[in-house]
């Protein structure tokens, strides 16, 4: 409809522009006339009507039109017989004749380096696009942005819907099957095609020589590319693919990054473990080896002491696993966190109760609020979490001390504080308490023994349930660690 | 005399050997099986007093053996668990078996997992006693009352329902799904959270610190004790 619309708006246009022009001309030939200009001069204000209305029209029909009327006119008004369209002069014959043919070869250069110039503007205006589409590209980052940017400049430049999937993932398929077999072949298909041609969309492969990246389709209903579209098109293919293999090789340099990072940490984490769990294991079989052999000789004291020593290592040894078992559970990255309401009062006391056996000639206190408080938890991982604390409480901190783990509301969370009144943490260990590995031990060579392990563990407890945790020095002296724990279940954003 | 025999059903031959001198030492006759088919065919032959469960056997599922027991008896089974298997420990209990044992134990654990074992199989039919008493606790059955520090304790009838499942099952593990069933007597999809307030609120009436408790304890993930010594 518009089209039809537009047709007609244009042809009146020109109409009344050609109207206008002879009118103009008319009359000044009309006032020449009657200043006793002679009539071949007359024929040149014509010539120079036709002329203006080429450029008005910008159309060979009209320039025609516009000959033949104004030819017509001339001879109507200024030849001899006057007001006939009878020419008794050869000479005016001749003239209009010439004027005609001047009149056409005017209109058709005219309309040929229109036409040049229209071609020249819409390269440059294409070049120009193409130039600040290849700007666009260098500073785009990830998948998405290359596809989403990818989609807004093929459209801009062709003006049709453009759909950019990427393959990012070998191992999957594309829902729509057409772009799947284009990507899979590597050439294009569907609408003008020898694959496909009935299609509606048209499906462009993004490669180089090796490697297939993606597909374009451009949405072809009732509408197909030129020759020229077409170049332009692949053009930005080309640097669409550029940036797709800058892509995955800053991704590849990533990933190479962090399998280095965790090699060193599991070579790190296997070398601490080998040497933590040689220690009591030496003293198990060293003990156990001497027992057995020694039986009828040794006092029962002796042999009291050494079966202690074995149970206590033994003991030590367990609580390791476990939380070696949850550090390969944490470091893979899929900690299963089972979270589930549980009661405040259930976590401290089991808590409790696993640490009462290591307690010595240390003291425990626990202050729970007296409301009965049920949080979002994983009951075994926090547990542990509590359990290493204490721990190591009890391990680090001297002799005889008196460890309180302290409860208490605020707000929407809820704190837990382990503190003791033992030596206190160092500034400088304070800072990497939490890192992967560290250890007093290695500070003071091989006498006290503990991988890093436990306290890297509450970290990754605590956080993977969205909770803080963090150290420092009580007021009183002695190490205190604090936890902060939500009340409501926080949903992954 | 009548011996107790205990059917001890554990393909670990370290583990087996611990077992065995545990029981020894402790009086207890014992029969050794080294899998699940010679655990069931020794259980027809000698009829045992208790019967110590591995779960994870190499011919057949530990579950199986314990259906293939409950088809039969009554006998009291303790199964023995390893870590990362809580689903299948959770699972053994509800299908009838009577505690728990994770490894590593100790023989302390066993030893008295196994008398609690032994002492609800006798009680089995004679349990009807009036009155408990452990420590500072005491429950008259029969006038429906509490007593801590020989003070009445109010209890709620549901709560007191509670008690008395914990009392007459002491010593032993009570899973959530157990506890509800038999106090409410419909199963709930919300993680048990009323169950435990329910026993938050309940420690708190009988227990001198909540945060140690002297009666009632935890089993994470699985349910209650109510402790017998």
């Amino acid at each position: 409809m518009f089209n039809h619309w537009d047709v007609v708006l244009d042809f009146v246009k020109a109409c009344v522009r050609m109207t206008v022009i002879w009118v103009f001309s008319t009359i000044l030939a009309i006032v020449l006339d009657s200043w006793g200009i002679r009539a071949e001069n007359l024929l040149l204000v014509y010539l120079v009507g036709v002329l203006i209305s080429i450029l008005a029209t910008g159309s060979l029909a009209w320039a025609f039109c516009a000959a033949f009327v104004f030819t017509f006119t001339f001879n109507y008004l200024f030849t001899e017989p006057k007001l006939t369209f009878h020419m008794d002069d050869l000479n005016y014959v001749i003239s209009s004749v010439i004027f005609v043919a001047v009149a056409a070869t005017v209109a058709t250069l005219v309309l040929k380096l229109q036409k040049q110039m229209q071609i020249a503007n819409k390269k440059t205006e294409i070049t120009a696009k193409l130039n600040e589409i290849g700007s666009g590209f260098l500073n785009l980052s990830g998948y998405q942005q290359i596809k989403e940017y990818s989609e807004a400049s093929l459209a801009g430049l062709i003006g049709k819907h453009v759909t950019v999937l990427l393959k990012e993932d070998e191992g999957t398929e594309f829902s729509n099957s057409m772009a799947e077999w284009c990507y899979r072949q590597s050439i294009p298909c569907g609408h003008g095609e020898c694959q496909f041609p009935d299609d509606n969309g048209l499906y462009v492969p993004i490669r180089n020589r090796e490697k297939t990246y993606g597909v374009i389709i451009f949405d072809c209903a009732g509408w197909t590319l030129n020759q020229e579209e077409k170049i332009y098109v692949d053009t930005v293919i080309s640097q669409i693919t550029l940036v797709i293999e800058r892509e995955q090789l800053s991704r590849e340099k990533e990933n190479n990054r962090v399998q280095v990072e965790r090699e060193r940490l599991k070579s790190t984490l296997l070398r601490s473990i080998s040497h933590d769990l040689r220690t009591p294991l030496t003293g198990i079989s060293a003990s156990a080896g001497f027992l057995l052999d020694n039986l009828g000789i040794m006092d029962d004291a002796t042999i009291k002491s050494m079966l202690q020593d074995i149970c206590t290592d033994s003991e030590w040894l367990s609580s390791m696993v476990e939380n070696l078992l949850n550090m390969t559970r944490i470091q893979e990255g899929r900690l299963d966190i089972n979270k589930k309401k549980e009661v405040l009062d259930d976590i401290v006391s089991s808590a409790v109760r696993l640490v009462s056996k290591r307690i010595g000639n240390h003291t425990l206190r626990t202050h729970t609020p007296e409301d009965i408080i049920l949080f979002p938890v994983d009951g075994r991982l926090f547990i542990q979490v509590l359990v290493n604390l204490l721990d190591n409480a009890f391990r680090h901190s001297g002799s005889g001390i008196t460890v309180t783990l302290n409860v208490v509301r605020e707000g929407d969370g809820l704190v837990f504080t382990v503190s003791d009144n033992g030596v206190g943490l160092s500034q400088d260990k304070i800072n990497k308490i939490f890192d992967n590995f560290f250890t007093t031990a290695y500070e003071k060579g091989d006498k006290q023994r503990g991988v890093g392990l436990g306290l890297t563990i509450c970290k990754a407890i605590v956080e993977a349930q969205g909770g803080t945790i963090t150290a420092y020095n009580g007021s009183h002296g002695g190490a205190v660690f604090e936890i902060r724990m939500p009340l409501e279940d926080k949903k992954h954003e | 005399m009548n011996e107790t025999t205990i059917l001890v059903i554990e393909d670990d031959k370290t583990i087996q050997n611990f077992m065995k001198i545990s029981l020894k030492t402790r009086g207890y006759s014992y029969i050794l099986a080294d899998n699940g088919l010679s655990g069931i065919s020794l259980f027809y032959a000698n009829h045992p007093d208790l019967i110590l469960l591995d779960l994870g056997l190499p011919d057949i599922d530990g579950m199986e053996v314990l259906k293939q027991i409950r088809k039969q008896s009554n006998t009291p089974v303790i199964v023995v668990s390893a870590r990362g298997q809580e689903r299948e420990k959770i699972n053994a209990l509800d299908q009838g078996a009577d505690d728990y044992v994770t490894k590593p134990f100790s023989a302390e654990e066993l030893l008295a997992r196994i008398r609690v074992g032994l002492r609800h199989k006798d009680s089995f039919v004679s349990r009807q006693e009036q009155e408990f008493e452990l420590d500072y606790f005491r429950m008259d059955f029969e006038k429906r009352k509490v007593y801590v520090h020989d003070q009445e304790i109010h209890l709620t009838p549901l709560e007191y329902k509670m008690m008395v499942l914990l009392v007459n099952n002491s010593g032993k593990v009570l899973t959530h799904h157990y506890i509800q069933q038999e106090v409410w007597g419909y199963d709930t999809t919300d993680d048990y959270q009323s169950l435990r307030v329910f026993m938050a609120n309940i420690r708190r009436k009988i227990e001198d610190n909540t945060a140690n408790p002297r009666f009632i304890l935890t089993e994470v993930g699985v349910g209650y004790r109510f402790v017998d010594e």
